[in-house]
């Protein structure tokens, strides 16, 4: 579940002191990896894969300046407020369901605190339910049936008094498995509904 | 006529996903205003927002988003953002968003559509643009 390639840029665009425009573009640290940006204009680009690292850009038709290290708590405490401003990261749990029916597991409906002090903590929430299918039997039917789940995880939420004032629901299908199988294997795993709180 | 239907259906989709919302805002500090095709918006937290919308934030005003593929974003004081467009659906593989921040500053962390579709991301400033690499990191990690 968690984003594989996920990235934070800090951008500046310092307006028009002296007639001179500049914009200024920093890659932030969010923990991951495969953390890296492309900086373009006009005349060239250049790949910004250190977390602090910046460039600046002075005009659509010259190259971004050389990338260079900021100074990270210098970074933090100029630009506090927008960098505290971030919203949080959303919060994603998984219903699962007995084989072929929209019937909620318990072990799943047991979650549903939890959920609830999600949707608290990250007031105004909007939750977005998705329902998914395993592989075994017809594609079509299959979204019908996630989208059925995806129905049911919406009404067990309205009987448990969980706000519900910004919800999306929608099926993807057999088409996001979280375990890939060849066609017709029924997998547990795939038979889910996912709810998104963000 | 089998072609036509399919002109229909695609036109007809077209337009629905133009009318619906893309992102809402999560937080608000000082005066932020939404500029809409229908006019002037006060912001307010919980506000849906649209494709082509303009967000303009005060002196000490500050905004954060979240938009549908979990992307999240904050704009700092006396700025102005535009979301130029924003196509978020998995289970056609259409995904698109373009934003331009035309004065002032903003933090972005990108969600789905930045690991499902990263050349679709595009984030313009006056003097470049700013996109995301890595779609080969992300097939040597899966």
């Amino acid at each position: 579940m968690e984003p594989l390639l996920i990235w934070s840029v800090l951008i500046l665009s310092l307006p028009f002191i002296n007639d001179k425009p500049e914009t200024m573009v920093v890659l932030l640290d969010n923990n991951s990896s495969h953390n890296a940006i492309e900086v373009q204009t006009n005349s060239s680009k250049i790949i910004i894969d250190q977390p602090y690292y910046s460039t600046t850009l002075t005009s659509m038709e010259k190259n971004p300046s050389e990338v260079k290290k900021l100074d990270p708590l210098t970074l933090n405490e100029k630009y506090a407020d927008v960098l505290g401003n971030l919203p949080s990261k959303e919060i994603s749990l998984l219903f699962y369901f007995e084989p072929g029916t929209s019937e909620i597991v318990q072990s799943s409906k047991d979650q549903v605190s939890n959920l609830i002090s999600s949707v608290s903590s990250h007031e105004p929430a909007s939750i977005d339910i998705i329902g998914h299918s395993d592989r075994a039997g017809d594609a079509d039917k299959n979204y019908a049936l996630a989208l059925e789940r995806a129905h049911a995880v919406e009404k067990f939420l309205i009987d448990n008094n969980v706000n519900l004032e910004r919800i999306n629901v929608v099926s993807y299908g057999e088409n996001d498995p979280i375990v890939p199988t060849e066609d017709g294997v029924s997998e547990p795993q795939n038979r889910r509904v996912e709810v998104i709180v963000r | 006529m089998g072609m036509k239907a399919l002109v229909l259906i695609f036109i007809f989709s077209l337009s629905v996903m133009a009318s619906e919302s893309v992102a809402f805002i999560k937080s608000i500090k000082g005066d932020v205003n939404i500029k809409r095709e229908s006019g002037l918006i006060q912001a307010k937290k919980g506000e849906k927002l649209f494709s082509h919308d303009v967000i303009h934030t005060g002196e000490k005003g500050g905004i954060g988003l979240s938009f549908n593929d979990g992307t999240r974003i904050s704009v700092g004081e006396k700025s102005v953002l535009e979301i130029d467009d924003y196509l978020f659906d998995p289970s056609k593989k259409a995904f698109r968003f373009d934003l331009s921040l035309r004065k002032g500053s903003a933090v972005f962390e990108s969600g789905r559509i930045g690991k499902l579709a990263p050349e679709k991301v595009s984030f313009k400033v006056p003097q470049g643009v700013v996109g995301i690499r890595g779609t080969k990191f992300l097939v040597e990690v899966e």
